[in-house]
């Protein structure tokens, strides 16, 4: 852990104590139940998948999450342990996209309306089956070739690009571009193998 | 997966591949949401796609445990503005909450060592584009990324799930659903097109008929078709032509006697040492059983289990022929014909690379204990004494050791009641041994294509990869699931897309070269040589000479087996090798030149017994030189004669007449002209190989 962190937690322990006065505001603060970090630790990554498919770059939606991230700490005391967790924080997400698209000059991909809605809808429902998928991913994984598994993996790094990429294993861009397309598709057929639940096309 | 979605996919494919990178046009974009509103399967494809790059950036940044907390920026939006310290407390307090709440994560979750990430430590700030004055923003913390901790087995938090949507998939395998032919070929497609891809190779063209239905003939009836066959094949325009010639192949009982020969001689050779042995009595149980189709587990089993008089019960032959030595070659066959494994050398210590130990071949060799062929002044007898106990070995060092009857992870009693041979024929019939299917899938397919999924085919294990590993899953579960149906089995195979090819490399797939010891792709067919069997039925067929029904073919295989004989001789290892010379050598290359069979084939005599034969035919009818060349080449390597031989060959008969015009009449000198071109033909390499 940071030391960054640690210095801010003995800060918080140190100062709660001696904060003796009642806030006027009558709300009681109480702190999330365990059960609703887990949940909420378990869905972070349909989350980010959520608003992947919505937004269409990595990066943008690695901040969407931050944002919504922030709104679903601030409202847990509005969320009804026992409902369901993945659409009410989808629905916090899906206002996230929402207000992030509206500062559309920023963004490269403009949507439109009808598309995020309509892949809104689609992709929520596919988070149900995403522990199997992302199961069945390492599983695919494993199978790879070791290079091609390797590049994989370079690519996914954060903060790679696969332009920086192509420069640093000397390939031209466009050969590595096929390559990752390729071994991205024999990911995605192999993990559809896997995950028995469409009926055969 | 039918073609236009896979095509559309592609496109599709690309630019959401191209989206990620961030090097998507305006125009594209708009391609890219017509694609995806207008179809649901696009649609589908679509969120797949996007799903699994999300998961690839999400695994790499946070690892596969999903313990990752991403803490949120402290809050700001909410903070009530109108008393001034409450923005402190709420900060502080939540604070601790997260606080709180991190502390306990850690102390229930795996141990996950947090590596601090270089690149992302500086906190991220967000930009409010909306500032009221009354919004204090305080600069978020985003927490260290967690190292990526490679675990083996299923990831435990990831699938513990609250949620009561879906069941646990990970730990539940999908029950194998028993495909229709159709689908299991569109499948063998897909995975060796799969594998083209990942290997960057195309494959080659299709194989034109001629090549075609020779190599189907060889691989299906063993011998080359008639030139009467050929022209029909060539002749025909049907699309469905190739799988219905591989239906009459199976239906007119070709492939059945082909197959009798093939396990015949897999089985227990084609000198066996053993004078017990009967070789007519075994070919007649094969064939029963492959012309009835039954099942091969039941064949197995009935081989291990059998009992009796190998004169009379067939199928007591195959043990008969491996009993000598304390069955130990009984063991190690059995092992490598039907469970595709080598365990030979763990006769005496463990296996230098698969995961056979001394003690896996000496419990399986217990099965064997109570095996013992009879012989007295009635006859010869297989029996199953009534005797349990262990069976002694020694390991290396001289220790005496001690093994019970046991299979993988099945054993079963030492009881002296107990049939040791029908308990390991039952097990093997049941499934207990998965490798007894997808060894013979192995075999199968290397029978139709020159090479396995595992080479040598007989040599499978953790030591050897498949090269095609779910392709040769798939076949062994249906292959089990058909009930170990053989016919079945070859008509998937010779109908896949892989058994059209040709044999040619092209400019692209160079590498898929198993003969030097690359892993095979199957982007082309694999050239075999014939086998004795198959030089001899096709020599025939070259010279017209057909063997009818059944009892015709008993006698036809007594006398082939003569003819074979001559290039085999017994090794003496533990497995009772044979050594085969059909490989190009000097008596193999003078039979040809000289031998009876190629006599015969090529001989222009009639007699009123036989019917004449090819060159008489030829000579005598009413063609041109050039037509009767046509048949020659047709009927000694089922294809045209290409411009060059019938030039060549032309002026070589033309020659032949002239010079001996003087001598001999004109049809006598243009019999000895096709002789000789007939001659050379047959002894081309071309002959002696399958396309």
């Amino acid at each position: 852990m940071s030391p960054f962190f640690l210095a801010q937690i003995e800060e918080v322990e140190l100062t709660e104590t001696s904060t003796a006065v009642d806030p006027p505001s009558s709300t009681e603060i109480v702190a999330p139940s365990e059960e609703f970090v887990n949940l909420f630790t378990k869905t972070q990554r349909k989350l980010y998948l959520y608003i992947l498919s919505q937004v269409g770059s990595p990066d943008v939606a690695e901040e969407i999450l931050q944002n919504t991230n922030l709104v679903i700490w601030s409202k847990y005391h509005q969320f009804e342990i026992g409902t369901n967790f993945q659409a009410w924080s989808c629905q916090i997400a899906t206002y996230e996209v929402l207000k992030y698209r509206q500062q559309l000059s920023r963004s490269k991909i403009q949507f439109s309306d009808e598309f995020v809605s309509q892949v809104a809808s689609a992709s929520e429902e596919a988070l149900y089956f995403s522990d199997e998928e992302r199961a069945a991913l390492q599983n695919c994984l494993e199978k790879l070739r070791k290079k091609d598994r390797e590049l994989i993996q370079q690519r996914y790094k954060p903060g790679s690009k696969a332009k920086d990429l192509a420069d640093q294993i000397g390939r031209p861009a466009n050969s590595v571009y096929q390559s990752l397309g390729r071994i991205r598709r024999t990911l995605l057929e192999c993990v559809r193998r896997q995950t028995v639940r469409e009926a055969r096309i | 997966m039918n073609h236009d979605s896979h095509s559309g996919s592609d496109e599709l494919f690309q630019l959401i591949d191209s989206m990620i990178e961030d090097r998507l046009a305006p125009d594209q974009v708009q391609r890219l949401e017509h694609l995806v509103l207008n179809d649901d399967h696009c649609m589908r494809q679509y969120v797949n796609y996007m799903n699994l790059h999300g998961n690839l950036f999400w695994d790499a940044a946070y690892g596969v445990h999903d313990t990752s907390i991403v803490t949120p920026a402290i809050p700001t939006k909410v903070i009530n503005q109108r008393s001034p310290w409450i923005a402190p407390l709420v900060t502080i307090a939540c604070l601790l909450i997260i606080a709180v709440s991190w502390w306990a994560i850690q102390n229930q979750g795996g141990q996950n060592p947090v590596i601090v990430d270089e690149n992302n430590n500086q906190p991220v700030e967000i930009v409010e584009k909306n500032q009221t004055a009354s919004e204090e923003s305080v600069t978020p913390v985003r927490l260290p990324r967690q190292g990526v901790e490679k675990q083996d087995g299923n990831s435990t938090l990831a699938n513990e799930s609250g949620e009561t949507h879906f069941a646990s998939s990970e730990n539940s395998e999908a029950t194998v659903v028993k495909l229709d032919s159709d689908e299991i070929v569109a499948r063998i497609d897909n995975f060796l097109q799969e594998k083209w891809d990942e290997q960057n190779v195309r494959p080659t063209e299709i194989a034109n008929d001629s090549e075609w239905i020779r190599r189907a003939f060889l691989d299906l009836a063993g011998r080359i078709p008639t030139v009467e066959e050929t022209e029909t094949f060539l002749a025909d325009k049907s699309r469905t032509k190739r799988p219905k010639l591989v239906e009459d192949l199976i239906h007119n009982g070709d492939f059945a006697r082909h197959w009798t020969t093939v396990w015949s001689n897999l089985l227990v050779g084609r000198l066996p040492r053993n004078s017990e042995v009967n070789l007519i009595a075994l070919r007649e149980f094969l064939h029963e059983d492959f012309s009835t189709n039954r099942g091969w587990n039941e064949t197995v089993a009935d081989m291990i289990a059998a009992e009796g008089d190998p004169n009379k019960n067939g199928e007591a032959n195959f043990l008969v022929a491996h009993l000598n030595n304390q069955a130990v070659p009984a063991t190690a066959v059995t092992c490598r014909l039907f469970l595709g494994m080598q365990i030979q050398c763990t006769q005496c210590h463990n296996h230098p690379s698969n995961d056979w130990t001394q003690q896996d071949f000496w419990e399986l060799n217990s099965f064997f204990k109570q095996a013992k062929v009879e012989k007295d002044a009635s006859g010869v007898q297989l029996v199953s004494q009534k005797i349990g106990g262990p069976t002694f070995f020694q390991s290396r060092r001289g220790i005496m050791k001690v093994a019970y009857p046991k299979i993988g992870k099945q054993a079963i009693g030492e009881d002296a009641g107990i049939d040791r041979r029908s308990e390991l024929a039952k097990i093997l019939a049941e499934g207990g041994q998965p490798q007894l299917a997808s060894s013979m899938v192995n075999r199968v397919w290397a029978h139709f294509f020159g090479f396995g999924f595992v080479n040598p085919i007989d040599d499978m294990g953790p030591h050897n990869a498949a090269s095609h590993p779910e392709l040769l899953e798939l076949l062994s579960e249906q292959f089990v699931l058909s009930g170990y149906d053989t016919q079945a089995l070859v008509r998937w195979i010779t109908a896949s897309r892989g058994y059209q090819l040709s044999s040619r490399f092209n400019s692209n797939n160079a590498q898929d070269n198993p003969q030097i010891g690359e892993p095979p792709l199957f982007s082309r067919m694999y050239v075999k040589p014939m086998s004795a069997e198959q030089i001899y039925d096709s020599l025939l067929v070259a010279s017209q000479k057909r063997h009818g029904n059944e009892k015709a073919w008993f006698q036809h295989v007594a006398q082939r087996d003569q003819w074979v004989r001559q290039f085999f001789r017994i090794y003496q290892t533990e497995e009772n090798d044979e050594d085969s010379q059909m490989n190009g050598t000097i008596p193999q290359a003078l039979e040809f030149m000289n031998g009876a069979l190629v006599s015969s084939a090529i001989e222009s005599k009639t007699s009123k017994k036989r019917a004449k034969n090819l060159i008489t035919s030829l000579t005598e009818e009413k063609t041109s030189e050039a037509a009767k060349i046509r048949k020659l080449c047709l009927a000694a390597l089922s294809r045209e004669p290409t411009n060059r031989e019938l030039t060549l060959f032309k002026k070589y008969v033309e020659e032949r007449i002239r010079k001996r015009s003087s001598d001999v009449p004109r049809s006598v000198a243009l019999g000895e002209g096709l002789q000789d071109v007939y001659w050379a033909y047959l002894n081309s390499c071309e002959f002696v190989l399958v396309p």
